[in-house]
């Protein structure tokens, strides 16, 4: 059996597998990764089922030992990962070797690495998902969230051949708007103010997290409609007494009482969860069948670059 | 009245008459039960609320349009409702610091305390909803007399289990959270639970409180009714 040890934990980081959405009616956020395409992308590098855990390590890497080799894959954004202190790339297979240490630097891109090994992880499931549950996580998913001295045990540890993602079908849509679909409130903001969110450039605020991101803009995103608590999924975008808009992210809460001005393309939010505070961020609006046939068009490519060995 | 409208690109909803009532919820809830049934392979998940239904579908499998049609060509109000509420009697511990707000609540209400448990305990709640955070059970109607707008000042922290009331409803906070509602007791039963159920509540389940004193609050359990 292949075990880390920690020796620093970072600064936020969490086991994520494909998360719970079943359980909805209960309650309970969906989790899974913030960028869902870097963590499956990571798992085929190393041969894992795409919906294997990965550890999600946000802006400031933790610190590991491997006591055995390993293949892994780095994916998503990067923040300077470093084999026994020498600089590795993300985007491909890597081999491990015994006591070999994995560390990270500084932020250069985006916010979130997803970091894959292949082989069986041993860990904690709550209601099919190895996802860090968001409260209660030390009676709910021990070990999910990862702490200083934490081992993480993975059984079957292999090597296949190495593999490296092909980009050459990929748009690039880097400083691209975010995609937004009409929520089912939009019709009771002002038109103005509709028209003022996707004209404004926002700021990811300080106050976000993986239940939600804060934006701040001069617009006010308010309405003086008053709705009946209702369902939310990640990427819906209210509008909130203050004016300030929340978009509801990986651990978002299942209802609410906010009028839900739009929600974000499913094919954006990765793109979103690679966004830090301080960031920029504009939206476009779309139709549902554009966002639905833009999302099709994307499994195909996901598709054509895991068959492509 | 029945409406259907997307939420994002793989999640819909349908909106019933806009009002906190029995009957609708039971609406909502027949909904839930048929889609469940007959579009299991389509859908990733279904999610009653108040007055609303939601239902998450694998947009592999169908588009928006199509699910809509497919929804609303349903006869729903032919299907039969199968399904029974359960009814969970529900222990309630309403002492001391257990109930931080109770004495203050009656005052209010020009209540003693013991009338305050009197008509909590005397009513049958129906489960409306789950949510907004795992597992906080949202149970209505209460009596006028205990009707009553949130606190002024939201507690940052309230501690698992407490029993609160607030406007129509009274409710259960299941884990320590940020709450606006007046604390009347605590129950000691767990909220969420590593099980396949989550939660001890489903929405639909009938509820009953039954008081019990601080030396019971280590054993009392949920009796659950044939």
């Amino acid at each position: 059996m292949l075990e880390l040890s920690f020796t620093k934990p970072g600064l936020y980081t969490t086991v994520q597998d494909d998360g719970r959405a079943e359980f909805h009616s209960y309650g309970i956020p969906p989790g899974g990764p913030m960028d869902r395409a870097s963590a499956r992308r990571a798992n085929w590098l190393v041969g894992n089922a795409l919906t294997n855990p990965t550890l999600e390590i946000t802006v400031m890497g933790p610190e590991m030992t491997f006591d055995g080799p390993a293949q892994i894959a780095l994916t998503g954004g990067d923040i300077s990962a470093k084999v026994n202190g020498v600089s590795v790339s993300l985007n491909e297979s890597m081999q491990i070797k015994t006591n070999d240490r994995l560390s990270f630097g500084r932020l250069q891109s985006g916010a979130r690495c997803y970091l894959a090994i292949g082989g069986a992880w041993q860990v904690e499931r709550w209601l099919g998902s190895a996802s860090a549950a968001s409260i209660e996580v030390d009676l709910l998913t021990p070990g999910a969230i990862v702490r200083k001295g934490d081992r993480l045990r993975i059984e079957g540890s292999h090597i296949i051949d190495a593999r490296a993602l092909d980009w050459s079908k990929q748009a690039n849509l880097e400083n691209a708007p975010i995609r937004v679909v009409p929520g089912p409130e939009m019709n009771k903001f002002y038109k103005s103010i509709v028209a003022d969110f996707f004209a404004s450039d926002h700021h990811i605020s300080n106050r976000s997290n993986r239940m939600g991101y804060r934006l701040e803009s001069d617009i006010k995103l308010k309405t003086d409609f008053e709705m009946i608590s209702s369902g939310t999924v990640p990427g819906v975008i209210q509008g909130t007494n203050s004016g300030q808009p929340i978009i509801l992210m990986a651990d978002a809460q299942t209802a609410g009482g906010y009028p839900r001005f739009g929600c974000v393309a499913s094919i954006d939010l990765d793109r979103l969860g690679q966004m830090k505070p301080g960031d920029m961020v504009r939206f476009d609006m779309i139709s549902v069948a554009e966002s639905q046939k833009l999302w099709r068009e994307r499994q195909a490519l996901e598709a054509l670059m895991f068959k492509s060995v | 009245m029945r409406e259907i409208y997307p939420l994002g690109d793989s999640a819909l909803i349908i909106s019933f008459n806009q009002e906190i009532a029995e009957e609708i919820n039971k609406e909502v809830m027949h909904w839930a039960d048929v889609i469940s049934q007959e579009f299991g392979h389509l859908i990733r998940f279904v999610s009653p609320a108040y007055c609303s239904l939601t239902v998450g579908y694998k947009v592999d499998a169908i588009n928006f349009e199509a699910i809509k049609e497919q929804l609303c060509s349903l006869n729903i109000d032919q299907i039969s409702k199968t399904k029974k509420s359960r009814i969970l009697r529900v222990p309630v511990c309403y002492e001391g610091e257990f109930a931080p707000d109770l004495e203050e609540f009656a005052r209010m209400k020009g209540k003693t305390p013991r009338e305050i448990i009197q008509l909590h305990t005397s009513k049958a709640y129906r489960v409306y909803m789950l949510g907004f955070v795992p597992g906080f059970v949202y149970l209505g109607k209460v009596d006028t007399e205990l009707y009553a707008e949130r606190k002024d000042i939201p507690l940052t922290r309230v501690p698992s289990g407490s029993v609160g009331l607030a406007g129509w409803q009274t409710g259960i906070y299941p884990s320590a959270t940020p709450g606006g509602w007046h604390l009347i007791g605590r129950t000691p039963v767990p909220m969420l639970l590593r099980e396949s159920h989550p939660s001890p509540f489903r929405p639909g389940d009938c509820v009953f409180f039954y008081p019990i004193d601080s030396s019971e609050f280590n054993h009392a359990s949920i009796h659950y009714d044939a």
